[in-house]
C-alpha cells in the first residue's frame, strides 16, 4: 500500500463524453423509463388485441404501411450522421461536426413531415375506441420525442454556428445524439406494432 | 390488554430518554466529535457539524479508518472557485475525473413554476399541455445557452 495519503486530483480532467460522465447516465435513465411506458404500451395494446375479434374495430381501415415504412427508413438514416457528428465533437472537427448535424436534422426533419401526413390522414381520434386511444397513444410519445430532440439538435447546430461551444455544450451534444438513437430504436417497434401487427395478426 | 402494556413501555422508555437528557444538562462537559471512539467516518467531522462535513474529502484504506493507525488521508485539488465534483469508478472509488457544477440561477425556477402551470392547466384544456410544453422548452434553452464566450472547436483554443 502506498504511504503517502494524500491524493491530488488537480490534473484529473473536468470533461468527459462518455458513460462516465454524470449527465450521460442520466440521460441513459430517461430512456429508461420512456422505454418502460412504450413497453407497456405494446404490451397491454397486444393484450387488448387479442379481445376483439376484429383488430382494428370494424369501424375503422387496416393501416396503410407504405408511407410510414418510408418514414421508417428516414428515421434509419437519420441516425448514422448524428454519430458521425459526434466523432466530431470529440476530434474536434467543427465541419464533420456540422456537416453529420446537418444531415441529421434534415432527415429528421423529413421524417417529421412523413410522421405528420400520417397523424393527419387517421381516420378516428384518440376518443373513437380503445384501439384509436392505442395508435394516438403510440405515435404521440413517439413523435414528441421527436419533436424534442429535433429542437435540441436544432439549438445545437446554432450553438456550433455561434463559435460557443465549452465543455458542457460538448457532453450536451453527445447526450443529444445518445436521445436520439432512442427515438430511432423505439420507432422499430412502434411501427411494426402500429402498421404491420393489425394486418398479419389473426384472431385466435 | 397487550396493547396497554406496549404503550407503558414506550412511555418508561421515552421517559428515560428525557431524564437523560435533562441529567446530560445539568452536568457533564460537552461530547467531543466521537466520544465512543467508533471507527467510521460519520464520526470524523467536527462536533457541532459543518455545512459542508469535509473541507477535504477523506481517502481510507479500510472498513475502520478511524481506527486506522496512518489516519485519515486527504483529497486535494478540487477547483474552489466554482462547484465542483469528483467522479470515481463505482467499486474502487478509483478518482476518474472532475464533474463542474452548475452555479446559482434564476432558470430552473421559471422551470418549476412553468412546469406546474402547464400541468394544472392541462387538466382543464387540453392545449395548456402544448402551451406550457413550448413555454418550457424556451426556458431549457435559455438556462443552458452558453454564457462564456469559448469555443473549443476552434483551432486557436485547442490545447
Amino acid at each position: 500500500m502506498n504511504d503517502v495519503r494524500t491524493i491530488d486530483v488537480a490534473k484529473l480532467p473536468t470533461l468527459e463524453l462518455g458513460p462516465k460522465a454524470p449527465i450521460w447516465l442520466g440521460q441513459l435513465l430517461m430512456m429508461v423509463i420512456e422505454g418502460t411506458i412504450i413497453a407497456l404500451l405494446i404490451a397491454s395494446y397486444i393484450y387488448t388485441r387479442a379481445t376483439f375479434l376484429n383488430w382494428p374495430p370494424p369501424n375503422e381501415e387496416k393501416p396503410m404501411w407504405i408511407q410510414p415504412t418510408i418514414g421508417l427508413v428516414l428515421l434509419l438514416l437519420s441516425a448514422p450522421p448524428i454519430w458521425w457528428s459526434g466523432k466530431g465533437i470529440e476530434e474536434p472537427n467543427r465541419r464533420k461536426a456540422l456537416i453529420g448535424l446537418l444531415l441529421n436534422l434534415v432527415l429528421a426533419a423529413a421524417f417529421l413531415i412523413v410522421r405528420w401526413i400520417e397523424l393527419v390522414r387517421l381516420d378516428f381520434k384518440w376518443t373513437t375506441d380503445v384501439y384509436g386511444s392505442y395508435v394516438w397513444s403510440l405515435l404521440g410519445l413517439h413523435t414528441m420525442h421527436a419533436i424534442a430532440d429535433t429542437c435540441e439538435s436544432t439549438m445545437f447546430l446554432v450553438i456550433l454556428l455561434a463559435r460557443r461551444v465549452g465543455e458542457k455544450q460538448m457532453q450536451g451534444f453527445k447526450v443529444d445524439a445518445l436521445y436520439w438513437y432512442f427515438v430511432v430504436l423505439i420507432g422499430i417497434p412502434i411501427w411494426f406494432v402500429v402498421y404491420i401487427y393489425p394486418l398479419i395478426s389473426k384472431w385466435s | 390488554m397487550l396493547s396497554t402494556i406496549g404503550a407503558f413501555i414506550i412511555g418508561i422508555g421515552v421517559l428515560l430518554y428525557v431524564m437523560n437528557a435533562l441529567q446530560a444538562m445539568a452536568s457533564g462537559g460537552a461530547a467531543g466529535a466521537n466520544p465512543w471512539q467508533a471507527p467510521s467516518l460519520e464520526w470524523a467531522t467536527a462536533s457541532p457539524l459543518p455545512n459542508y462535513n469535509f473541507a477535504n474529502l477523506p481517502v481510507i484504506a479500510s472498513h475502520t479508518p478511524l481506527w486506522d493507525e496512518r489516519g485519515l488521508g486527504k483529497v486535494t485539488g478540487i477547483d474552489d472557485t466554482h462547484r465542483e465534483v469528483l467522479v470515481t469508478s463505482l467499486l474502487d472509488a478509483h478518482p476518474e475525473h472532475r464533474y463542474p457544477l452548475p452555479g446559482p440561477t434564476i432558470w430552473p425556477f421559471l422551470l418549476a413554476v412553468t412546469t406546474t402551470f402547464g400541468f394544472a392547466g392541462s387538466v382543464f384544456n387540453m392545449w395548456d399541455a402544448i402551451r406550457g410544453g413550448l413555454a418550457c422548452a424556451i426556458l431549457l434553452i435559455g438556462w443552458f445557452w452558453p454564457r462564456r464566450e469559448v469555443d473549443l472547436l476552434s483551432p486557436e483554443t485547442q490545447l
